[in-house]
Formats: structure tokens, C-alpha cells, sequence
């Protein structure tokens, strides 16, 4: 396969940090969540949500999903997304809207996300109820092996509170997770690329360095302390409340399969499928972003 | 449960309308906003066919597989949901004076907090998709299905005449 040289890496694809994991053994079980709720799991209460949801995305985000026929019919999906829009991103509920949509809420598919997301009273649970399960390399593994698809923003809090000023960048942080569990589990990975979250509030920093100075990594495996400026708060220090997003536009393009496999040989090496999946991501985002005349606006 | 009815009339015999509104393979042409209408069963016609079928609402695309639950040639064709979202569709053919009028009736249904407003705004789109819908099955016949003869002109009138 021919890859472009260029000296200057798009951010895209820039390396990972070398280094081992932050999560000390002794809380990796608590952090990666233990249950993996695959049972919360509610077909029919996901059914009576999804007119609420589709006020909320085609009103407030007038929101545009296209390339769902690219999406196979059958048989588990890795979706590999980007996302935006902080702790409030809209990206992965107008996904979810139109995947439970265009298959029906007889097609299983879950929702990998932080454990903070998970483990919250209220929105924890209803989330659970949507197939939203804490994330984790085995818990992706059982969900794939029981059929169901699954969806995973490699990004994380890294991508999703990364500065204004980069919102038109997939931001992965070098996370080769996702195609190890797709190689693991022998599913094709389907891009799921989006623009526009990142115009529904101000964010000025990700926080990086003051995330490790107070040992956040470690402690709740959070990389970020985004500062931004938001509705309600003004000044938004951390995100850990939410904020009301501003109602930009969103545009989502979901990109054919890409079989891990079949691109790169039975051992394919990491760090060129890596490159190859977030530069086709960075593409297609990049040719929404063209698409924005106005921030937030069309 | 919203209900939506539509009707045109068309200078075409009830048997050229129904051929055309029968054939999966041509729905796309002229169903407006439909993003997909895909046999899911050997039987791609006719009573007990089903299909994969959805239309362009807002931000999604919604819709389900549905299956044939009434044909009379020339005259009616039903079908109803079996999976996805909650529908019964009708087309039925009147032999009329002038033609042939044709009906479109579609009812959906949606359940949970605010699905009587997503009713009413979705009901509009999918009536402005079976208005285009009609007119389009209209141009298609009328207009595209067959070529219009050529007026004939003094001249060739002449020479007809003149060959007799």
C-alpha cells in the first residue's frame, strides 16, 4: 500500500505516547467497569425515545447523517468515530438516532464510554438503557462476540475537548486500541466521521498539563481539565457538570468498511493501520468541515 | 397515529399506472424521499413480497421492512410494517373520467415522550414527499412513458394526402 510522505505529520497521525498504562492493577477492574450492563440493554425503551431525539437533532442540530447504505446489513461493526462538543456531544446521540433508525431497535449496538459517563445517577443509567457500556478492551470484546455492534470514540476527553482552534482535526492521541479489538474480534472497522460539535461551545484548552500535575491520570484516568466558555457557566473549568450546547449544525458521514485484514495482511502492523484509518477519517472530516460556511450556523 | 392522503388524476389507463407503481425496481424514480425501497424476499411482487423501505425525515432515515398485504391488479396495493417504524401504506387505482385517479394513503405511528409533534412535523415532510410523489408518477406517464406525437405539419399533411 502507498502511503503519502510528508515531513510535517498531520496531527491525525501523530504517534502515541510510548509508556505503560496510568491505571494502577489494583483499580483497573473498578475503572473499566467490572459489568458490563450488555442486559440494560432496552429495544423498546430506545424505540420511545427516538422521537424526543430526533426533535433535539433535526430542530436544535439540524443534523445530516449520510452513508448509512455504506454500513454492511449484517454481522457485528467496529464504528470508529470522532467526536466533539465536550461532555455534551451531540455526535454519538444523532449516530445513535440514525443507526437505531435506518436498522430498527431490533439491531443491537452498544456504546463504549468513559466510566465517569457510566457511573453517573440518572444519566448512567438511562445510558445503559441505550446500550452505553463502560469502556473497556474485554466488555468490546463480548459485546462484538455476542453479534452486536459496537461504537468507540479512540479519541476520548482528549479529542473531545481539544481547542476550537483544532476542530476540524481527528484527534486519537495515538489509542491503537480499537484496532487491536478489531483485529481480536475479526470485524470490519466503519469510520464514523463528524463535524460541527465542537461549535456548540467555546473550548480555549484541553488542560493537558494541569490534568498531570494534579495526577488526574492516575486517579479517574482523565488527561484533560478543559477550560472553555459556556452556557450556562461563562467560564467552564473541567466540563463535569455539562454545559447547554449552542445549537450548531452537525454533519456526520459514515465511510465504507474497512477490514483490517484485508488491507494489511494476517499481521498487520499497528502504527500503518492507524495512519490509514485516521487519514481516511481526516479526509472526510475535513471535506464537512468545507462544508461550513459559518461557525455553528450552516 | 397520523394519516395521510394524497390523489391525482392521470391520462393513462388504471393498467399503465399499476405497472408502474408495482415495480420495485423503478420506486426510486418516482416514490419522492424514499432513500430505499429493496425486496427482502424471493417474491418481488405480489402479495406476502417484502422490502426493506425508508425515507429522508429530517436529520435520519427512517422507515423499517414491511410486507404486501394486499394486491388486486389494476387496483389496489397495501402493505404493512413488520419491523422499525409502525406504518400501513395504500395505493389504489379508480378508472375515472379523463383517466385514472390515483390515491396515496400512508398512517405512521410513534410511541414515547413527544411523538405527537414529531408526528405532525414528520407527517408534514412525508406529505410534501407523497404530493412530489404523485406528480412525479404523473410526469413519468404522461409525459416520459411514452413519446408525444409529433404535430403534424402542413406539408407532411400534403404529401399524406397526396400519397392516398
Amino acid at each position: 500500500m502507498e502511503r503519502a510522505v510528508d515531513s510535517e505529520r498531520p496531527a491525525a497521525s501523530r504517534p502515541a505516547r510510548e509508556g505503560t498504562s496510568p491505571i494502577p492493577p489494583e483499580r483497573k477492574g473498578l475503572v473499566s467497569g467490572a459489568a458490563a450492563h450488555f442486559e440494560a440493554r432496552d429495544p423498546a425503551y430506545i424505540r420511545r425515545q427516538l422521537p424526543l431525539m430526533w426533535l433535539l437533532t433535526s430542530l436544535y442540530f439540524r443534523a445530516e447523517v449520510r452513508g448509512l447504505e455504506r454500513i454492511p446489513e449484517e454481522g457485528p461493526l467496529l464504528f470508529v468515530g470522532n467526536h466533539s462538543g465536550g461532555n455534551m456531544s451531540p455526535d454519538s446521540m444523532v449516530f445513535m438516532l440514525a443507526f437505531n433508525t435506518y436498522f430498527g431497535v431490533e439491531r443491537p449496538i452498544y456504546a463504549l464510554a468513559h466510566s465517569l459517563v457510566t457511573s453517573w445517577p440518572v444519566v448512567g443509567s438511562l445510558g445503559k438503557r441505550w446500550g452505553i457500556i463502560t469502556a473497556g478492551p474485554k466488555i468490546a470484546e463480548a459485546a462484538l462476540a455476542s453479534g452486536a455492534s459496537v461504537l468507540v470514540y479512540p479519541g476520548g476527553d482528549v479529542e473531545t475537548h481539544r481547542p476550537w482552534t483544532a476542530r476540524h482535526e481527528i484527534r486519537f492521541d495515538g489509542r491503537k486500541g480499537f484496532l487491536r479489538l478489531a483485529l481480536a474480534s475479526r470485524v470490519p472497522i466503519v469510520p464514523v466521521v463528524s463535524s460541527g460539535g465542537q461549535d456548540t461551545f467555546l473550548p480555549i484548552t484541553d488542560g493537558r498539563r494541569i490534568a498531570r500535575a494534579l495526577g488526574l491520570d492516575r486517579i479517574a484516568r482523565l488527561k484533560v481539565v478543559p477550560i472553555s466558555l459556556a452556557l450556562p457557566w461563562g467560564l467552564n473549568v473541567g466540563d463535569l457538570l455539562g454545559h447547554i450546547p449552542l445549537p450548531a449544525k452537525i454533519r456526520q458521514e459514515i465511510l465504507a468498511p474497512i477490514d483490517l485484514h484485508e488491507a494489511f495482511g494476517t499481521r498487520p502492523d499497528l502504527d500503518q493501520a492507524y495512519d490509514y484509518v485516521t487519514s481516511r477519517m481526516q479526509e472526510a472530516l475535513t471535506a464537512l468541515a468545507a462544508e461550513r460556511v459559518l461557525a455553528g450556523t450552516v | 397515529m397520523k394519516r395521510l392522503h394524497r390523489s391525482l388524476l392521470i391520462d393513462r389507463e388504471p393498467r399503465a399506472v399499476f405497472a408502474l407503481i408495482s415495480d420495485p425496481e423503478r420506486a426510486s424514480d418516482f416514490f419522492v424521499g424514499l432513500t430505499r425501497w429493496e425486496p427482502r424476499s424471493r417474491r418481488r411482487r405480489g402479495l406476502g413480497a417484502r422490502f426493506k423501505v425508508l425515507m429522508r425525515v429530517g436529520s435520519i432515515e427512517a422507515g423499517g421492512l414491511v410486507r404486501v398485504t394486499g394486491w388486486r391488479p389494476d387496483e389496489v396495493i397495501e402493505w404493512e410494517s413488520e419491523a422499525g417504524i409502525t406504518q400501513r401504506g395504500r395505493w389504489s387505482i379508480r378508472p375515472a373520467t379523463g383517466g385514472t385517479e390515483l390515491h396515496l394513503e400512508i398512517e405512521f405511528e410513534l410511541e414515547g415522550p413527544g411523538s405527537r409533534l414529531v408526528e405532525a412535523i414528520a407527517g408534514r415532510m412525508v406529505g410534501r414527499n407523497m404530493t412530489a410523489t404523485m406528480l412525479a408518477v404523473r410526469r413519468l406517464l404522461e409525459f416520459e412513458g411514452r413519446p408525444a406525437r409529433p404535430r403534424a405539419s402542413a406539408k407532411s399533411k400534403a404529401k399524406a394526402k397526396a400519397a392516398r
